[in-house]
């Protein structure tokens, strides 16, 4: 990203409502991404794999 | 002091994204394969050809060694068996009774019903029942593939291993009850089955109870008629089966009392082995899933509707009322110094222009600052070359700060903050500063519009800082809880500002933040429509994308920052619960909620039939253009762009909600944003110098109806309400004229019943509906199912004069020798033999019943001489109970006792109401009937006018759901052949003739026996030709006048 676009330097002495300096926040949501992530997951493998077994089966 | 963190946007959330939307649309595919089951058997009226004739001659079919065996059960034995099920209601009342007369049953349930109610299986288990397989969803298998049949049989077999830890052999095949009804196809399947181990099963007796017959009706249907061993067919599930219940009360102890045993129909059943269980269950619970996400996001569209709907209810109301506070209460000029500061970094395009209109102001004492934030682009210097105004040159450090050091620089109590790409008019600023005459008023919101319109992006713009932005603006007002002061155009009271603490960096919406403060501070803040500005909206997606980004991102900090005015009391207090609830419900919430909305109603409108989910989007939509459509005539613009507005909903509004999710996830993770600027264009300029002539000339439309100097010539105005209105009551007309013909054409099946016999057919140009008419009826008394040759019981012509006031009916006798016609179809190389036989010869063993009505309306034309036949309509008896259904019962009077041959039921003379049922069932007998077939062919004639009396005096044409109800059914009971006419236009000649004026006629004939007595058939009198040159030569009345002996009398 060129300067021309960037210009936004933090100086001031207030900090930016939501910013997580520490990062533990950050940690704490990729966790629940990744759990709901998975679960998702599972769940198209349940209902695709529960259809592909039943056909080969029979 | 906080070291500077890395604020790499997240991305991942996108993967989980498309990974919810694929999981959405999966489990709503497979909540429709399992709600999709159907029930009973092919609904009346719809034939199944079967290709030949039985290929199983009993009912319990296994295959053994490469062979299909076909096995009856033991003499004097009845196995009762019931499909469809389980069902909460029925079965477990069917289960009820079973058990009070110590009975025991087959159950072939259906596999996604047991997944449903698995209790309801294991509770048959544990009885002592039965459990067979009848698929999964009750498709016809036969018509499926060999993997899907695959999907469907291990399905249910796995949900019942599930369910009772039991691997069922035994199987049913839906819409398959009878050995008769096994065609090539059918046994094909039966072979397959019986080839992966399981045991067919079809039944003896079917009880067709899924018709809802009486229970006697049932109790009948079901005794086998001899003592061999029956297999009973019934439903547990599939509609209301209440008759069924009480039938069995009435059949068991029958069976009982006629020694029969009732058996379990013979087949092993072992245990389920631990995948099949497994399968089962885990099957069983996405099924499950995919019924609550379904019920989950039809009530979570009803609450999104209702959001939606809500918000255009505030804003209409809200808006009405600011528009009429203004209209009531002008505002006086307030004529004050006012300064005004310009925030600017790198707006060479557009500052030159926005200083311009700035000292074009007709405000006066107005004070000019220019803030250069670090330009590098000669901002400043394009500034201070051009015009007499303060320019104040700093080192970049933000919007907020520079719009610090333009306040403090400032001489005047009244601040007007504006961007470097705002193009003020020349009344823009005292507009602006009249309502600070109120001492209460902190700051006032201006009313920016976008100068770049062309192009979509644009458009969509205007439309939603019309309809969204400005509209809000006034609902706030009116709730005092304003959010947000735009950059682009605010006054502030330096009291206010002080108040609020000034002007804060720690949020990406610095305006918002702004506002915010201001108002818990206990000052009011409102919004001047009438104080315009123009600004330069992005107009590319990526630019919309990173302006939205940063407001949404923005204004959701300021939120947070914000969120104890909640619950802190008076103006405060005000703020966080009205402003603060309706940005979190209708700018946070309902945008998230839009992706899984989108996806439910775009499933909904491709892939299932229209329905509430189509009610609703249209009704929002139509909403929605008519508040746009309120918004553009408050604030006064031309309501062109207004038919890009339906458009919006396909890229913006998802672009919308897509930014919406990534602040959301962005603060969540506390990423930050750093802040990003648009590429200007000069767009905005381009009003002011005449570069772009047609957005210059918006602008100047745009103020003249502003100032109320501009509009629409009266006839323009009255053309366009007329023509609105007649559009609506037109298309309102037609559409609905459509749906219904529609409605009523589709419910006919039509075929070509005359062929060559028909009037039309050697020149259809011809022939039209304006002259006489003869028309061929034809009943066939055929169920479903049945094997051999289909014989037309009924065979009636209808004349009708040209003048259409009367109709004459004669029916021709079915064992009438006859010389039939050849037949090139079938091979059929002509013949002398009964009447009837000609439709059977016609129809061939496929039972093609449009060949066999050729053959038939051959012969008819052969045997009267007539020219052609004008229409044909075939009825099937069965399908014809609907009629009588629909019409509530038909009066019958019975002219003597006679016992049906088919159900034993005896009708005793004397008139009495009958069901559908027991109409058919009384119109089918012959062999006891005063006059044997003459005397059925009177009680038909009767019927067919009886039916026409009944719908006169039921006056359904003034009730429309009954007759809605009445054509409907008669359309599924009917094929009809009406040539070039439609059937609507042929119903519509007939209108004419009341049911009185049909004359019904007696074809007059005799026996025909051989020297042993033996019946050969029937010979027709000479009377009988007399009849046919009376319609010929349209002479009917003259005949009806010399053979009153053969007028028949009403049934009725």
């Amino acid at each position: 990203m060129s300067d021309i676009d960037d210009t936004r330097r933090l100086r001031v002495a207030q900090k930016p409502v939501f910013t997580d300096w520490r990062g533990l926040r950050r940690r704490v949501v990729v966790a629940i991404g990744i759990v709901v992530g998975t679960a998702l997951a599972g769940w198209l493998v349940l209902i695709v794999a529960g259809v592909l077994l039943a056909a080969r089966s029979g | 002091m906080p070291r500077h963190r890395n604020t790499g946007r997240p991305r991942a959330h996108w993967s989980i994204f498309v990974l919810a939307l694929a999981a959405l649309v999966a489990t709503l595919f497979l909540d429709d394969y399992a709600r999709e089951t159907g029930g009973g058997t092919v609904p009346p009226g719809e034939t199944e050809i079967v290709e030949r004739g039985s290929a199983v001659d009993g009912p319990i079919i296994r295959v053994d060694n490469n062979r299909v065996v076909a096995e009856r059960l033991p003499p004097r034995t009845v196995a009762l068996t019931f499909d469809d099920g389980p069902d909460p209601v029925w079965t477990p009342q069917i289960l009820d009774a079973l058990k009070r007369h110590h009975a025991k049953a087959t159950f072939f349930v259906v596999g996604a019903h047991v997944n449903q109610h698995p209790e309801l299986v294991r509770r048959i288990v544990a009885e002592g029942h039965q459990l067979g397989l009848h698929s999964f969803t009750h498709r016809d298998l036969a018509t499926m593939s060999e993997p899907r049949r695959r999907v469907e049989f291990a399905l249910t077999r796995n949900a019942v291993a599930h369910a009772t830890g039991l691997d069922v052999r035994l199987f049913r095949p839906p819409y398959l009850a009878s050995p008769a009804k096994v065609d090539k196809r059918a046994l094909d399947m039966i072979t397959d089955a019986g080839n992966s181990g399981y045991t067919t099963v079809l039944a003896d007796r079917d009880t067709t109870d899924w018709r809802r017959p009486t229970p006697k009706t049932i109790a009948n249907l079901a005794m086998p008629p001899n003592t061999k061993g029956a297999i009973v067919l019934m439903h547990d599930g599939g509609g209301d089966r209440s008759n069924t219940v009480e039938a069995l009360d009435l059949l068991l102890p029958r069976l009982a009392a006629d020694g029969r045993t009732t058996v379990l129909v013979p087949g092993a059943t072992s245990e389920a082995t631990t995948p099949a269980k497994l399968q089962g269950g885990a099957f069983a619970f996405v099924q499950r899933g995919a019924g609550w996400t379904r019920t989950g996001l039809f009530w979570l569209m009803i609450f999104a509707t209702a959001l939606a709907g809500t918000r255009m209810v505030i804003q209409a109301f809200c808006a009405w009322r600011h528009a009429r506070r203004r209209r009531k209460n002008p505002l006086p000029p307030y004529e004050v110094p006012v300064s005004v500061i310009v925030p600017a970094f790198n707006e060479a395009a557009n500052i030159v222009a926005t200083v311009r209109s700035l000292l074009a102001s007709e405000h006066p004492g107005l004070e000019i600052i220019v803030v250069d934030d670090g330009s590098t682009d000669g901002t400043a210097d394009l500034v201070e070359e051009q015009f007499p105004v303060r320019v104040l040159r700093r080192r970049n450090g933000g919007k907020a700060s520079a719009l610090r050091a333009g306040v403090a620089a400032a001489r005047h109590d009244i601040l007007v903050l504006i961007d470097g790409d705002t193009i003020v008019e020349p009344d823009t600023i005292g507009m602006l500063v009249r309502s600070f005459a109120d001492p209460a008023v902190g700051a006032v919101a201006g009313n920016a519009k976008v100068a770049n319109r062309r192009g979509i992006i644009g458009r969509w713009q205007h439309l939603e800082y019309v309809v969204a932005f400005n509209l809000d603006r006034r609902v706030f007002e009116m709730a005092d809880c304003m959010t947000t002061v735009p950059g682009a155009l605010g006054g502030f009271r330096r009291a206010a500002l002080e108040a609020a603490g000034g002007v804060h960096s720690d949020t990406l919406a610095e305006d918002t933040d702004l506002t915010m403060a201001v108002v818990r501070a206990g000052w009011r803040v409102v919004y001047d429509d009438m104080a315009c500005a123009w600004t330069e909206a992005p107009g590319t997606w990526k630019g919309l994308w990173r302006q939205r980004y940063r407001w949404c991102y923005g204004t959701t900090q300021a939120m947070w920052k914000h969120r104890h005015a909640l619950v802190e009391k008076g103006p405060a207090g005000r703020f966080g619960r009205r402003g603060l609830g309706y940005v979190a419900a209708f700018q946070i919430l309902q945008p998230l909620l839009a992706p899984i909305i989108d996806v439910y109603l775009v499933y909904s409108l491709l892939f299932r039939p229209p329905g509430l989910e189509a009610v609703f989007w249209l009704g929002i939509h139509v909403a929605q253009v008519a508040v746009a459509a309120y918004a553009f005539r408050l604030d006064k613009e031309p309501a062109g762009p207004l038919w890009s507005l339906p458009l919006l909903q396909i890229g913006y509004r998802q672009l919308i909600y897509l930014v919406t999710i990534q602040s959301a996830v962005t603060a969540l993770a506390g990423s930050g944003l750093r802040w990003h600027v648009s590429k200007r264009t000069g767009r905005a300029a381009a009003l002011v110098t005449t570069k772009d002539a047609k957005a210059a000339r918006t602008q100047r439309l745009v103020r003249l109806i502003r100032l109320g100097i501009y509009r629409d010539p009266r006839w323009a105005r009255w053309t366009v309400r007329v023509g609105m209105v007649l559009v609506l009551i037109s298309g309102g007309a037609w559409a609905g004229g459509m749906m219904l013909t529609d409605r009523y054409a589709n419910a006919v099946s039509r075929e070509d019943l005359l062929g060559e016999a028909a009037a039309y057919h050697a020149d259809p140009g011809s022939w039209s509906l304006d002259k006489a008419l003869n028309i061929l009826l034809i009943g066939v008394d055929w169920r479903k199912g049945q094997t051999g040759m289909i014989r037309s019981d009924t065979v009636m012509v209808l004349h009708v004069p040209k003048a259409k006031d009367r109709a004459y009916l004669f029916s021709l006798p079915r064992d009438t020798i006859v010389d039939i016609p050849p037949l090139a179809d079938t091979g059929f190389r002509g013949g002398r033999d009964r009447l009837n036989s000609s439709f059977a010869y016609g129809a061939g063993i496929e039972q093609d019943r449009a060949r066999g009505g050729r053959l038939l309306a051959a012969t008819v034309r052969k045997l009267t001489g007539l020219p052609g036949l004008d229409a044909a309509v075939l009825v099937d008896f069965y399908g014809f109970s609907d009629v009588v259904k629909a019409l509530g019962g038909m009066n019958v009077c019975v002219d003597a006792d006679v016992r049906s041959i088919h159900t034993h039921k005896l009708f005793r003379a004397g008139c009495r109401k009958m069901s559908g049922e027991d109409a058919i069932d009384y119109l089918r007998q012959r062999k006891k009937v005063k006059g044997s077939d003459y005397g059925r062919q009177a009680h038909q004639q009767q019927f067919i006018g009886s039916i026409a009396a009944e719908a006169k005096r039921q006056n359904l044409a003034a009730n429309p759901v009954k007759l809605d109800s009445l054509l409907r059914a008669a359309g599924h009971a009917m094929t009809v052949t009406t040539g070039p006419a439609e059937p609507i236009d042929l119903a519509f000649a007939l209108r004419g003739i009341n049911p009185d004026r049909i004359t019904m006629l007696r074809t007059p004939g005799h026996g025909r026996h051989d020297p042993a007595g033996n019946y050969l058939g029937e010979v027709l009198d000479p009377a009988a030709q007399q009849l046919f040159r009376a319609v010929r030569e349209e002479k009917l009345p003259q005949f009806v006048a010399a053979h009153p002996d053969l007028v028949g009398k009403a049934l009725v």
